[in-house]
C-alpha cells in the first residue's frame, strides 16, 4: 500500500522516486494527487531542486489547465513508488514526465491519471487517511 | 596519511546514477540496486520522510520566523535560510546536501489557493 498525506493546506500529498534515464537524474519527489490531470508533471521549484537544466529539455509544449496554461517538454522516465513501510519493494511506471519549462512558478507537481488510474485509492482527509492499492505497474524493483 | 571526505546522501546517489551506463539507465531494478539496493533506498526515504514530518510539525512557527523565505531542513533541524529558491541551491550545492538529505521548502504566509 502507498500511503500519503494531507499537508497543512489540506492537500493530498503522494511521496514518488523520479528517475529520469536521459539526464541520470533521480530524486524524491512530493507529488499532490490530481484525478483532473490527464498526466504527470513536475513543476518548476521541484524540477530547479532536481537540477534540470532547461537548456538540455526538448522543445516545450503549451498544456492547458483551469488555472491556465503552462510550457512542459517531455522526457522518458521512470517513476517508483514504495509499496509500504512493511515492503521495500518499489511499483515502478514508466512514463512521459512533463517538466515544467520555466524557472519560476509556484505550481506544485502533479500525480495525474497516467498513473493514478492504475491504484484503488482510500481517500478519507476527515481520518487523514491517504492510501493506493497498486492494481498494476510496468515493473516491480 | 589521507583523509576521505565523507559523501553526503545525495552525493552517493548522484554519483551512482553518473556511473550508470546506456544499457544500464532504463532497467529501475538496475538503477536501485546502483543507488544501493531497495532497503537502503527505502531507508533513505523514510528517514526523510521523518525529517518531513518534523518540519510539518514546527512549519507555522518557521513562517513566522522565517517569513517568506526559502529553507532547507534537515535532521538537525534548519539548514539555510535564503530569498529566492536559486539563493538556497547555491548555498546547499557546495555543500552537497539535496533532496536525500534535507527538504527545501517556501514559508509563504499567504498561500495561493491552486484551481489546477
Amino acid at each position: 500500500m502507498i500511503t500519503g498525506y494531507f499537508d497543512d493546506e489540506g492537500r493530498p500529498r503522494i511521496r514518488g522516486n523520479i528517475y529520469i534515464p536521459r539526464l541520470a537524474i533521480g530524486e524524491r519527489v512530493w507529488f499532490l494527487l490530481d484525478t483532473g490531470s490527464d498526466i504527470t508533471c513536475v513543476g518548476a521549484s521541484d524540477a530547479n531542486t532536481l537540477h534540470i537544466q532547461r537548456r538540455r529539455l526538448g522543445v516545450p509544449t503549451a498544456i492547458g489547465g483551469i488555472g491556465g496554461r503552462g510550457y512542459f517538454s517531455t522526457e522518458k522516465a521512470l517513476v517508483a513508488f514504495e509499496n509500504g513501510a512493511d515492503d521495500s519493494r518499489f511499483s515502478v511506471y514508466e512514463i512521459d514526465l512533463h517538466i515544467a519549462y520555466s524557472e519560476t512558478g509556484s505550481l506544485p507537481s502533479l500525480l495525474g491519471r497516467n498513473i493514478i488510474n492504475r491504484w484503488r485509492i482510500d481517500y478519507d482527509p476527515t481520518n487523514g487517511v491517504l492510501e493506493c492499492a497498486v492494481r498494476s505497474a510496468d515493473s516491480a524493483a | 596519511m589521507t583523509t576521505e571526505k565523507k559523501l553526503t546522501n545525495t552525493q552517493k546517489i548522484n554519483k551512482a546514477l553518473q556511473e550508470l551506463d546506456e544499457t544500464e539507465r532504463y532497467d529501475f531494478s538496475i538503477v536501485l540496486e546502483k543507488m544501493g539496493g531497495a532497503e537502503y533506498v527505502s531507508g533513505l526515504m523514510r528517514n526523510m520522510d521523518e525529517v518531513h514530518k518534523r518540519l510539518y510539525k514546527v512549519r507555522s512557527s518557521l513562517k513566522e520566523q522565517y517569513p517568506d523565505k526559502w529553507i532547507a531542513w534537515g535532521e538537525e533541524g534548519v539548514v539555510a535560510v535564503a530569498d529566492s529558491q536559486k539563493e538556497l541551491l547555491e548555498i546547499l550545492d557546495p555543500m552537497g546536501l539535496g533532496s536525500w538529505d534535507v527538504v527545501t521548502d517556501y514559508l509563504d504566509t499567504d498561500p495561493k489557493v491552486y484551481i489546477l
